[in-house]
């Protein structure tokens, strides 16, 4: 079943939560049944209390940061003008 | 119409007061409502009919809320920020004693050697000396006391010179936020609320620049409810909206009676002495003196208020004791001006601190009661309405002890 919203657990030390919406991924057709004002409040969260997210990596905020940093360095060895990979 | 299964109350307050703020930002986890208002005036006039009324005009509306449910001190922050005083950051609470270690033993000792504990900005820790041969060898703590932000000072006294000690403090939480509130007592700067209340899968209503006018709290520790809550206020006119956007509901620890604390004091400072073995119940009522003003505004103008005021409150506590002694009923007697402060505690954050809700009010015991409780001694009841006091500047101070980071 595909994934429509992915649950961050780490950004949810309080425990909150929406109201018959489990603490966890929810599949297309979970996010599809759930009423429309839950939704958008999901989707509408400010980003200091998000607790879902439509990507995998957007939920786990550690990694996406690991892999950020890593497509940086990816870019800087990429660029054919800096074959050495050193930073300018 | 369907139930409203999801019938809740949320708030968010405004950064202007008067000026509505959407979407919500904290769902208050009570039962409440707002409800429309109208003020309408029908004259006395004389038409030669039996009809009593003969004409109406609506000259003013606004709407009132009500809300009940469990003290919850992850909401608690807002609702006092409308209530008592803008505070929007929660800071590291002040710690008690860990504990005590001597640093010379000095000489010369025969006797006891007592150890007074100051500063540090606390208050009520207590330890005793332990003495070998003409030195002192140990200091135990008694009571770790609260709110030290600094280590205080230990002095060591007796018949003979030298002893020194010095104190450390508990370790600073990392998740424990203390909030703390004094009273406004000159400004006018408590915030006002955009509240919603119904049930977003069938209507929503909204009234802008909402306010408090009363906040009070329960707790029974010979009953087996939890601490309750009750606050009331008004808005501007309910609006019919479609559902906003919600933010997620958390519950805060539930706050139980029987782990009350109470302290009472008269000469030394509030918070030193503890009284325990007597607390039956606690009783908060905390007016705030907002009022709504009406004035002309032109044929256009609304029928809203167009003003917020302050009027002169006070603050009550009402405590009933087990008489177990004469303790407080002298204290009544004596009209003796006390120092009380009453801690509602929840469940551990971390470490030596705890959820909690907590008062400190200033004022005699009044209004003495006897009563009678199964299972105890006769019980006596007193009131204590809040006097200003110069210490915090203020007639009333709440703190909320959670683990929020933000409001």
């Amino acid at each position: 079943m595909k994934i429509a919203r992915y649950y961050a657990e780490q950004k949810n030390a309080d425990g909150a939560h929406y109201p018959g919406v489990p603490q966890r991924d929810l599949t297309e057709e979970e996010f599809k049944a759930l009423p429309e004002w839950i939704r958008n409040s999901i989707d509408g969260a400010p980003p200091e209390s998000r607790m879902y997210y439509k990507s995998a990596r957007s939920a786990k905020p550690a990694d996406s940061e690991a892999e950020a940093v890593e497509e940086v360095i990816e870019v800087v060895v990429a660029e054919p003008d800096n074959p050495e990979g050193v930073e300018e | 119409m369907a139930e409203l299964a999801f019938e809740s109350m949320s708030v968010a307050l405004e950064s202007t007061r008067g000026t509505l703020v959407t979407p919500p930002t904290h769902i208050l986890n009570m039962k409440g409502m707002i409800t429309p208002m109208e003020d309408v005036f029908d004259p006395d006039d004389q038409l030669g009919v039996l009809a009593g009324q003969t004409r109406e005009e609506i000259v003013g509306k606004h709407g009132e809320w009500e809300a009940e449910g469990s003290a919850d001190v992850t909401k608690l922050p807002v609702l006092f920020n409308m209530a008592l005083a803008p505070v929007t950051t929660g800071v590291v609470p002040g710690r008690p004693v860990l504990s005590i270690a001597v640093t010379a033993g000095g000489s010369g000792y025969s006797g006891t050697i007592t150890a007074a504990i100051t500063g540090g900005g606390g208050v009520g820790a207590t330890a005793t000396v332990t003495r070998t041969g003409d030195a002192a060898s140990a200091v135990t703590v008694v009571n770790g006391g609260q709110y030290y932000t600094t280590a205080p000072t230990v002095t060591l006294s007796g018949d003979g010179t030298g002893a020194t000690a010095t104190a450390t403090l508990v370790t600073a939480p990392s998740t424990a936020k203390i909030w703390e509130f004094v009273r406004v007592m000159t400004a006018q700067t408590l915030k006002t609320g955009t509240f919603y209340w119904g049930d977003p899968n069938q209507k929503m209503y909204q009234g802008a620049y909402g306010f408090v006018d009363n906040m009070s709290f329960d707790a029974d520790a010979s009953g087996t409810d939890d601490v309750k809550m009750s606050v009331s206020g008004a808005t501007q006119y309910p609006d019919d909206i479609a559902s906003p956007t919600l933010p997620a509901l958390s519950l805060g620890p539930l706050l139980m009676p029987r782990r009350m604390q109470l302290w009472m004091d008269s000469s030394l400072a509030i918070g030193a002495t503890a009284i325990t073995g007597r607390l039956v119940s606690a009783n908060m009522d905390i007016p705030t003196g907002v009022t709504p003003k009406n004035l002309a505004t032109g044929p256009t103008g609304g029928l809203g208020y167009d003003h917020l005021g302050m009027a002169k409150v006070t603050p009550e506590m009402h405590l009933v004791f087990e008489m177990v002694d004469q303790t407080q009923y002298l204290l009544f007697k004596a009209g003796t001006d006390m120092k009380i402060r009453i801690r509602f505690n929840g469940a551990v954050i971390e470490g030596v601190f705890y959820n909690y809700l907590e008062f400190d009010i200033y004022g005699k015991l009044r209004d003495l009661s006897w009563g009678e409780m199964e299972g105890t001694n006769r019980t006596v009841e007193f009131t204590v309405r809040g006097n200003y006091n110069a210490g915090p500047a203020s007639d009333l101070v709440a703190r909320v002890m959670n683990s929020s980071a933000t409001l």
